[in-house]
């Protein structure tokens, strides 16, 4: 036999033997549970609102938003959410806003309650909001990835940076982690 | 009795539990008014990765038909732009063949890591087809390939020694990558990508320049990245070593005219065994024989240096960077705080710690024996004897671009009489033939 020959017959043999040894192991991954599509989304439970939400996302604006759970919000006149600390007057006028776009909507209800509705497209999920909220009222604002806008990096550019460490992959099937 | 004391016991510090949550109870609207529900949108497209895995698998056949049937380096550019647009751009990148490597770790680390099945696919495929067809995948389903062949237009030799050093970096690279997945200290191939941030057109300035950097430096140097970073090339590299098909220059016969010696840009074209070395035969393999026996040493070196390079290494750790911090009473630190209110003990953390510091050490030592056999291995290939009798590309390092094809005159020669493909015509290369490697005889 030829040199060639012995090289080529050595190398068929090499080519199965990895072929069988890729596949089977991949043969354990069809036994596994967890073997669902996931998504990003963070805790709210655990976020401390610290902004890097706003910041470090791969998108411009942020692919974290803020949410409202009105199933535990106290529609409170006076919302920490929405106003600064001191507002001089409780009305609309920006610089009584704690939210830097002017994202929350703030609509009358009923004597005295008014409803606050995030404007999804003007939010940077700063959490200031939620910070506000958080501090003086039931905390219903809280943020949220957005799965229409995500991307689901492989590696989450937020979660990287996350101190509380509130970023997790989720199953696709339970997208968001969700207050109230 | 105690039934209902309980209930009752029960039921009130239910009514304490909502009474603390909510300082201000919903109230009972008297309007009829309705609180609007939460929106929740799901994923945009979750059939989307499995439909990149196919069109995967759909580029990586049309790629081998291109490079082994129809010899055309035409169809492979549609093929290559094709890649770029939609892997690359439309997809932006994610998830891609490079970093499911870290995926697949984390999940042999971590058995509650979900991996998907695109994200296996994408991992698996391209092996599968380098281990029968070569670097199918590099050649045009990579987008980060495809994007440095696009702009390659004035190919630059790399120093043969400078590119052997270079060389070295993409099994380190995969090394460091696979101990950062395993130890769940993040994923760095993701994090430090230099393509992702031009195809998202978004990131920090520093990637972003990385990327430009990059890009330009393919202008000149071919596949900058794929050859001397790429972590996935080095399994690619492992698979098509065993590959049933390689690139053939020639259609049909070498005839040794060393014109496709310039042609390859990334300088895997192997020349003939010349008739006669320059140091006798012993000399070689005595010398073989050195390197096999100091191989030990230099892992022994490797191992030593992961071992001391594991303890300032822990900074890179969260958690065992949060530990340190709450050790320091460094109540301002965010990590801190926010560790402090969730009430975890800090006992439970410490022992955390202390199995993750284990598993860091025992990782970085792993690392270095990784580096010293890698480092003594590519200096046993160096001394290695070539014994192929024509111009063969180096199957291991061919990435399939097919631009040989267009050089060899035997295959203008057919193309000619109309038999095979339809390869352009060759253009004259700017690249200087190698001046050390003449063919024994010529």
């Amino acid at each position: 036999m030829s040199e060639e020959h012995v090289d080529k017959k050595r190398r068929t043999f090499l080519r199965w033997t990895a072929f069988a040894v890729l596949v089977a192991c991949c043969l354990p991954w069809l036994k596994r549970k967890k073997q669902h599509d996931t998504v990003w989304q963070l805790d709210p439970e655990k976020c401390i609102q610290c902004g890097r939400c706003a910041t470090a996302c791969v998108l411009i604006p942020s692919a974290v938003k803020c949410v409202h759970a009105y199933a535990i919000c106290g529609y409170c006149d006076l919302c920490s959410g929405y106003y600064i600390e001191k507002p001089s007057k409780l009305d609309t006028a920006a610089e009584n806003q704690l939210c830097p776009t002017a994202a929350i909507k703030r609509t009358f209800i009923e004597d005295p309650y008014f409803e606050y509705t995030i404007i999804e497209e003007r939010c940077i999920g700063c959490a200031k909001c939620v910070k506000g909220c958080d501090a003086f009222g039931n905390g219903s604002l809280f943020i949220q990835v957005r799965h229409d806008r995500c991307t689901n990096c492989n590696s989450c550019a937020i979660a990287e940076v996350c101190p509380a460490g509130a970023f997790k992959r989720v199953p696709v099937k339970q997208t968001y982690l969700l207050k109230g | 009795m105690t039934k209902l004391f309980i209930i009752t016991v029960l039921f009130f510090s239910g009514m304490l539990l909502i009474a603390t949550e909510f300082r201000f109870p919903k109230p009972e609207f008297t309007s009829g008014y309705e609180s609007p529900i939460l929106q929740q949108p799901l994923p945009t497209a979750e059939w989307m990765p499995y439909l990149a895995l196919g069109l995967l698998l759909l580029v990586m056949i049309l790629t081998g038909y291109a490079v082994y049937k129809w010899r055309s380096r035409r169809i492979q550019t549609v093929l290559i732009v094709f890649s770029l647009a939609f892997f690359g751009f439309f997809r932006e990148g994610c998830v891609c063949a490079i970093g499911s490597i870290q995926n697949v770790t984390a999940a042999l680390a971590d058995a509650g890591f979900a991996l998907s099945l695109p994200v296996l696919g994408f991992f698996v495929l391209p092996l599968l087809t380098a281990l029968f067809f070569g670097r199918l995948f590099c050649g045009a389903a990579c987008p980060m390939g495809a994007l440095q062949e696009l702009v390659l237009v004035r190919p630059l030799r790399v120093p043969k020694t400078l590119d052997r050093v270079l060389r070295l970096i993409p099994p380190l690279y995969l090394g460091a990558a696979v101990l950062f997945a395993f130890c769940g200290l993040g994923f760095i191939i993701c994090s430090w990508d230099p393509f992702v941030s031009l195809f998202r057109l978004s990131g920090s300035v520093f990637m972003l320049g990385a990327g430009g950097f990059i890009v330009i430096l393919s202008i000149f140097i071919a596949r900058p990245y794929c050859r001397y970073i790429c972590p996935y090339g080095v399994l690619l590299k492992a698979a098509a070593f065993f590959s049933a098909r390689q690139v053939s220059i020639t259609p049909d016969e070498c005839i040794k005219c060393r014109l496709c010696e310039q042609a390859c840009p990334s300088d895997v074209i192997i020349p003939p065994r010349p008739r006669k070395y320059s140091e006798p035969g012993f000399a070689a393999v005595h010398r073989i024989q050195w390197l096999l026996a100091i191989t030990p040493g230099i892992i022994a070196i490797g191992i030593i240096a992961g071992y001391l390079l594991a303890k300032p290494a822990t900074a890179l750790d969260s958690q065992i960077t949060l530990l340190r911090n709450i050790k320091a009473g460094n109540v301002e630190n965010e990590a801190v705080s926010a560790f402090l209110a969730t009430g975890t003990p800090v006992k439970d953390l410490a022992i955390r710690v202390q199995q993750r510091k284990y598993k860091l050490k025992i990782g970085w030592m792993l690392f270095g024996a990784w580096s010293g056999l890698i480092i003594a291995g590519s200096l046993i290939a160096a001394s290695r004897r070539r014994r192929n009798q024509d111009f063969i590309p180096d199957r291991m390092n061919c990435v399939c671009c097919s631009r040989c094809y267009a050089y060899c005159p035997r295959e203008l020669k057919i193309n000619k009489n109309g038999t095979t493909g339809n390869s352009p015509e060759p253009q004259a290369s700017r690249l200087q033939p190698r001046p050390g490697n003449a063919v024994g005889g010529c």
